[in-house]
């Protein structure tokens, strides 16, 4: 499936993107909101994981922009899980939240995967 | 006169005698001569003896007519029984033995006339003398008269005089008697005993008022002085009189008895007015039953003593009412929570109210309030007597703090301050909150700066740990590449762990309580120290990992932080520190242990005081230790310490164990 990774932090991106792709999926790279949005127009995305905290747009100033998604999943990721949970998540349209740091990412790529079965 | 027949001798007209012509009368015989005796005076007499005793008689005669001529009887024959008859009986001068010689004759006559003379003049002189006597007698008597009128004046105006002078001395008995009463009681108590004299006069009473609503009576009501109090005004006379009907009744209102006659004189209350403002003003009334003319000694006793009796009066209210100000200003003073303290130069203290100290007297500031042998740290008493104008500092005494604000009084309209009141403001409670403020701030400001730095790192972070567990999955099991990548992981997941104590360390401290284990929140503090601890040896044995315990872990790390902090800054050469946890008796058993020198018997009891701190200033707020044992009591814990030998300290905090429910 294509997978849209956004997120400012290029490790982040990189190992994710590394991690899909030995799925088979097909990602696309993102480095803030706005190039995310444009991404997500461009084609809409299966799969996206967003970063809450980003130059330019934020992960759910995004959402808002991109409005309603139905063929899209989205992930919601934080650094600072303080301010944000599933419940918040959800409520602005996204289906999963993760905080980082990760503990294990195939652990992230399997509950990505489960959301489409 | 010569009487009888003076043949052969011729008689001259005159004789002459002393420078002048005496004439000579002459009669024949004594009847013929007797009626010239009332006629005529003559200055000396001559008879000679006839046949009978005519010539006896006559010279008898003529002693009684006139005695002041000398009798010379003449005779042929001089017998013996008629010279005494003559002698005693006419008192005859001389007697002569007729017929003798002319020259003889005359020289008894000149004899005789110089008797008469010697007679004349004495009766003169006797007449003189009688009348100088007379006038004497009577200057004698009007000298007596002036000495009697001047002695009765002498004694009145004596007896005027001493009734002045002892007047006088009851008056000055009377000032002095004044002089050294205090009270209305005794003031009035005398004017009473001198009224006594008086009969028909009642007690003394006193009305005043001192600008308020209030009139105050002073009586003495069956005996008993009694003050009284009323609350309806009626003006007071300005001068002594027989009261108005009006202010009679206004009397009889009050004390609830008829007043028939009495007599106010008001008085005149000067130093008071000075005090008050001239609000003032007093009346004494004195009830009598004197008649008009019993009055006026009456109203001259008491003009003489109502100057001395509106002074005192004066005096006593003066007094009373400096006095009522002082108890009042006491009782402020006093009522009030800070300490206050006036003290001079010396830091002697003058006066201070109850809060200050009940022992303050003959001490200086210091020695009272703080137990001190010298000024404390931080005192503004030198610096607000050099100034002139009000400083603040801030002391320290037993544990408390106490803000001093010291306001230099100038006394006598002098430059230099001779005193200064000291307000001690105990601001032990509202520093210890602001410093509490501060820490939370401070806690509050690293937990922001640990959530952005953890938000930094957590990013590259999970990155790196992701990327390596990604390459992980790529690299050949058992290469270099393998182990090399595992080592990145492990690295970054214990970083990633550091991270999350830091901001659990760091967060408010409106968390709730969890159940967790003392050794799980050792554990996870430690690595915070490393720093700290690495000079020293740690030795750590944690035997409480299966007891759970509700706090609020945040709080308690810090708790764990601060003793181990303070621990290993004990320790000034590297030395050891033991952590160890246990559980005995449903308690879990935290001990921090270290080889410092121990902590002396002085500070001892000051320890867990806020504020207490050894530190240099800067180094410490001496709040740790205080907060921790309120962290630890909150949780229902203790916390304690022993030193331990050879050298160390060890501190025991026990806290409940807590099954899960």
């Amino acid at each position: 499936m294509k997978v849209l990774v956004v997120d400012d932090e290029v490790l982040v991106r990189r190992s994710l993107s590394r991690a899909l792709k030995a799925n088979g999926h097909e990602v696309i790279e993102a480095a803030d909101g706005n190039e995310g949005l444009k991404a997500w127009k461009a084609t809409p995305p299966d799969l996206v994981f967003l970063d809450v905290l980003m130059p330019g747009l934020t992960g759910p100033e995004v959402l808002k922009e991109v409005g309603p998604h139905p063929t899209s999943k989205v992930i919601l990721m934080s650094a600072f899980a303080g301010d944000h949970n599933m419940e918040t998540a959800q409520q602005m349209g996204a289906d999963l939240f993760v905080p980082k740091p990760f503990e294990d990412i195939f652990a992230i790529i399997s509950m990505a995967e489960g959301l489409f079965r | 006169m010569w009487i009888g027949n003076a043949s052969p001798i011729r008689l001259p007209q005159f004789f002459p005698f002393q420078k002048r012509e005496v004439q000579i009368i002459h009669r024949a015989s004594c009847s013929e001569a007797l009626p010239l005796l009332t006629t005529q005076k003559f200055s000396s007499i001559l008879v000679q003896q006839e046949s009978n005793d005519e010539a006896l008689k006559f010279l008898v005669q003529a002693r009684q007519i006139q005695p002041m001529a000398p009798r010379i009887f003449m005779a042929e024959e001089l017998k013996e029984e008629d010279v005494q008859a003559g002698i005693n009986r006419a008192q005859v001068y001389r007697f002569v033995r007729w017929p003798l010689s002319e020259r003889e004759l005359w020289a008894q006559l000149e004899d005789s006339l110089q008797r008469h003379s010697m007679f004349l003049s004495r009766s003169l002189l006797l007449r003189e003398s009688s009348h100088q006597n007379k006038q004497l007698e009577a200057l004698t008597h009007s000298l007596e008269e002036m000495v009697e009128e001047r002695t009765q004046y002498i004694e009145m105006s004596h007896r005027e005089e001493a009734e002045k002078l002892s007047r006088e001395r009851y008056l000055i008995r009377f000032i002095k008697e004044l002089a050294s009463q205090s009270s209305f009681e005794e003031i009035l108590g005398i004017l009473r005993k001198e009224l006594r004299k008086f009969h028909k006069l009642g007690d003394p009473i006193l009305a005043y008022r001192l600008g308020g609503e209030k009139t105050f009576f002073l009586s003495f009501q069956s005996g008993n002085f009694t003050q009284t109090e009323s609350l309806t005004t009626f003006p007071f006379p300005k001068t002594p009189q027989i009261p108005s009907p009006e202010l009679m009744r206004y009397l009889a209102n009050h004390f609830g008895r008829p007043f028939i006659k009495a007599y106010v004189v008001p008085i005149e209350l000067r130093l008071t007015n000075h005090l008050l403002s001239d609000n003032g003003e007093a009346i004494l009334c004195v009830e009598n039953s004197l008649s008009e003319k019993e009055t006026i000694p009456f109203v001259e006793f008491m003009n003489d003593r109502m100057r001395l009796l509106s002074m005192a009066l004066d005096r006593v209210l003066l007094e009373n009412q400096l006095s009522s100000f002082s108890y009042r200003w006491e009782k402020t003073f006093d009522g009030m929570r800070d300490p206050i303290a006036i003290v001079d130069l010396e830091f002697q203290i003058v006066r201070a109210n109850r809060k200050f100290s009940d022992r303050f007297l003959q001490h200086k500031c210091y020695e009272s309030f703080a137990g001190r042998t010298e000024k404390c740290v931080g005192c503004p008493v030198p610096e607000a007597l050099a100034e002139g104008h009000s400083q603040t500092g801030e002391i320290q005494v037993n544990g408390r703090v106490y803000q001093v604000h010291s306001y230099p009084v100038l006394l006598d309209g002098g430059s230099r301050p001779t005193n200064v009141v000291n307000q001690y403001v105990d601001i032990t409670q509202s520093r210890e909150l602001y410093l509490r403020m501060l820490q939370n701030e401070k806690m509050g400001a690293i937990g922001m700066l640990a959530g952005n730095i953890a938000h930094e790192l957590n990013n590259p972070l999970t990155g790196l740990r992701s990327l390596a567990q990604v390459l992980l999955q790529e690299a050949p099991p058992d290469s270099n590449l393998h182990a090399d990548l595992m080592e990145i992981e492990k690295a970054t997941a214990r970083s990633q762990r550091i991270i999350k104590n830091l901001l659990d360390f760091s967060k408010g401290e409106d968390q709730p309580s969890q159940l967790v284990t003392a050794d799980e929140i050792i554990e996870r503090t430690l690595p915070m120290l490393k720093s700290a601890l690495r000079i020293h040896r740690t030795e750590v044995d944690l035997a409480a990992a299966e007891s759970n315990i509700f706090v609020e872990p945040h709080l308690l790390q810090q708790v764990v932080f601060n003793l181990i902090n303070n621990a290993c800054q004990a320790m000034k050469d590297p030395g050891r520190l033991r952590v160890a946890s246990r559980v005995a008796d449903q308690k879990v058993i935290i001990e921090i242990e270290d080889t410092g020198p121990g902590i002396s018997d002085e500070i001892k009891n000051r320890l867990f005081e806020p504020f207490f701190t050894t530190k240099k200033e800067g180094h410490g707020t001496g709040l740790g230790l205080s907060m921790s044992k309120s962290i630890i009591e909150k949780f229902g814990g203790t916390i304690q310490f022993h030193n331990v030998k050879p050298h160390g300290t060890c501190f025991t905090i026990v806290l409940p164990q807590k099954s899960p429910q």
